[in-house]
């Protein structure tokens, strides 16, 4: 029971991360359609800066801004001098991204290492909270799962309670009408990309907060976006919600109980979603 | 006299100069020359001779092209869509193009300038007290006849100085095209000029005095509609209007054939 409740929580606080960097990118991927195989990166550049800002500025909320503002910043580059060029090329898109990972991958190599990092997030943060049966849980954990709760409520009133969201959702339906009624399509795209890779950014420095940073984290994030997405529906809010969940337990359970085939469990999952709903539990048809 | 020598001198509002537009290696208009001044417009042709390029040329909506679209005297050619729209082209396209996961008052919110213009959300309610009806419905849900007042709603919300209505008959019951029409008549008398692109000749010449006839690509004949519509043996040289003529008519395979 005890091991049950803690995989349970162990998957939600993982759930609540996934669901941050896959919120980003299901802004990106499902909403605007760019095939942006560099999220991961984007995750991982995050946390790399916010642990420098952290560490030499002392302060872990200094180095959670830092991680989000500069993520932002880089992927409204990327998309704007990269991506968008070649926007409607599945194919190309996706080379341009993957390279972009591997240059990026090599360069945090060079400079940092293959050592694992982690933060000090502050005391009001760490530590641990009582809880019945399981006794004594860590409060960052249930501090990503707060935050994973606010980022969504706020993505959720941007896109359909703003301008904003309504021109998000007609580009979705319709991009050549939208610019025909005078909407800069492409502008709003490049600012969509820089809200997703500042999520990303920003759950860089979450998850190196809660877990650690060290290379190959990137794949995993991505990969792990990439299945929420698709269990939850391609541009579907509520969808990555339940998407991150289902992973996230699954995983975490699985760890729990079946180590060594934990591993397939997501990908059965995905295989499953696909075989009997090919647009995802809550996608809509296209 | 005076009134005369007024029309004849006024900027036009369009002016389209030996337009070339093409798909690819597909030309689909050739040389085309049109002129909408404030008085209406209709393009009539059948189907496939290059209407709907046309509204996509003048839009900048895909096809790449040669020539000259004068804009009150600013060149379009070469401009993405949305600044030539911020400019005052609004485009009511064929198949509508209702984005099918807004509501009604969303698509209105779209294009809501919130300033005090002409063409305000109440009014457009006003106009289509059917949409006000159908406010949080989404595109999707919505009839052919309703998708058609929306599209024609939020061209219009955007206070446009040229209105562009690709087909709008296309598809809807005759008592919705009547009611159509007179929106249409309504708006004119406001001084929007409009570019209307029909099939349907009665619908064109309720609309607009001025007719152009569309043939492959180019503009075959530009006349008055009262005289298209005594002349049956025009209507069915260049628009194959008459006996036996409706199956024969040129199908959409003539549409993207090079030429």
């Amino acid at each position: 029971m005890k091991l049950f409740l803690l995989a349970t929580l162990n998957g939600i606080t993982v759930a609540g991360l996934y669901f941050i960097v896959a919120i980003g990118f299901t802004l990106i991927f499902g909403l605007m359609r760019v095939i942006n195989l560099a999220h991961g990166s984007l995750y991982i550049l995050g946390a790399y800066i916010g642990y420098d800002v952290a560490t030499s500025t002392g302060n872990w909320y200094l180095g959670l801004a830092a991680g989000g503002v500069s993520v932002a910043l880089a992927g409204l580059l990327i998309q704007s001098t990269l991506l968008d060029r070649i926007q409607g090329q599945e194919m190309r898109q996706s080379l341009v991204a993957i390279g972009l990972s591997i240059v990026i991958a090599d360069l945090l190599l060079a400079r940092y290492g293959g050592l694992a990092y982690q933060f000090d997030p502050p005391a009001i943060l760490y530590g641990s909270v009582p809880l019945p049966i399981v006794r004594a849980y860590p409060t960052f954990r249930l501090v990503v799962v707060g935050a994973a709760v606010i980022v969504g409520l706020v993505i959720w009133l941007l896109v359909y309670r703003t301008r904003f969201g309504i021109i998000i959702r007609a580009g979705v339906d319709d991009r050549p009408m939208l610019s025909a009624l005078g909407v800069n399509v492409p502008l709003v795209s490049i600012l969509v990309f820089g809200l997703g890779a500042g999520l990303a950014g920003l759950a860089g420095v979450v998850g190196g907060s809660a877990l650690s940073i060290s290379p190959g984290e990137d794949a995993r994030y991505l990969l792990s976006s990439l299945v929420v997405v698709i269990v939850g529906g391609m541009g579907s809010l509520s969808g990555t919600a339940i998407g991150a969940l289902l992973i996230g337990l699954a995983e975490q359970i699985g760890l729990a109980y079946f180590p060594t085939y934990s591993v397939i469990v997501s990908f059965v999952i995905m295989a499953a979603v696909l075989a009997l709903r090919p647009q995802g539990l809550m996608g809509r048809p296209e | 006299m005076h009134f005369i020598w007024e029309t004849m001198t006024e900027t036009p509002v369009l002016q389209i100069r030996g337009l070339d537009a093409r798909y690819g290696t597909s030309r689909i208009l050739q040389g085309i020359d049109l002129t909408v001044r404030s008085e209406p417009v209709a393009v009539i042709g059948r189907n496939g001779m290059g209407k709907t390029t046309l509204c996509h040329a003048i839009m900048g909506m895909g096809p790449i092209c040669d020539g000259s679209i004068r804009f009150d005297g600013v060149e379009l050619v070469g401009r993405p869509s949305h600044q030539i729209a911020k400019r005052g082209i609004s485009l009511v396209p064929q198949g509508r193009h209702i984005f099918r996961s807004l509501t009604v008052e969303e698509h209105l919110q779209l294009v809501d300038q919130r300033r005090p213009r002409r063409w305000t959300r109440d009014r457009v309610y006003q106009v289509f007290p059917r949409l006000a009806e159908r406010r949080q419905s989404t595109g999707s849900a919505l009839s052919g006849g309703e998708q058609q007042m929306l599209a024609v709603g939020r061209a219009l919300l955007t206070n446009p100085r040229l209105l562009i209505m690709d087909e709008p008959s296309e598809g809807l019951a005759p008592i919705v095209v009547d009611k159509l029409v007179a929106t249409l008549q309504a708006v004119l008398a406001e001084g929007t000029a409009l570019l209307l692109i029909e099939q349907n000749l009665s619908v064109a010449a309720a609309v607009s005095e001025r007719l152009a006839v569309m043939v492959v690509g180019r503009i075959a004949l530009e006349t008055s509609a009262r005289e298209l519509l005594a002349d049956t043996d025009t209507q069915q040289r260049l628009l194959g209007i008459g006996a036996a003529a409706g199956f024969a008519a040129a199908g959409p395979t003539d549409v993207e054939r090079p030429m």
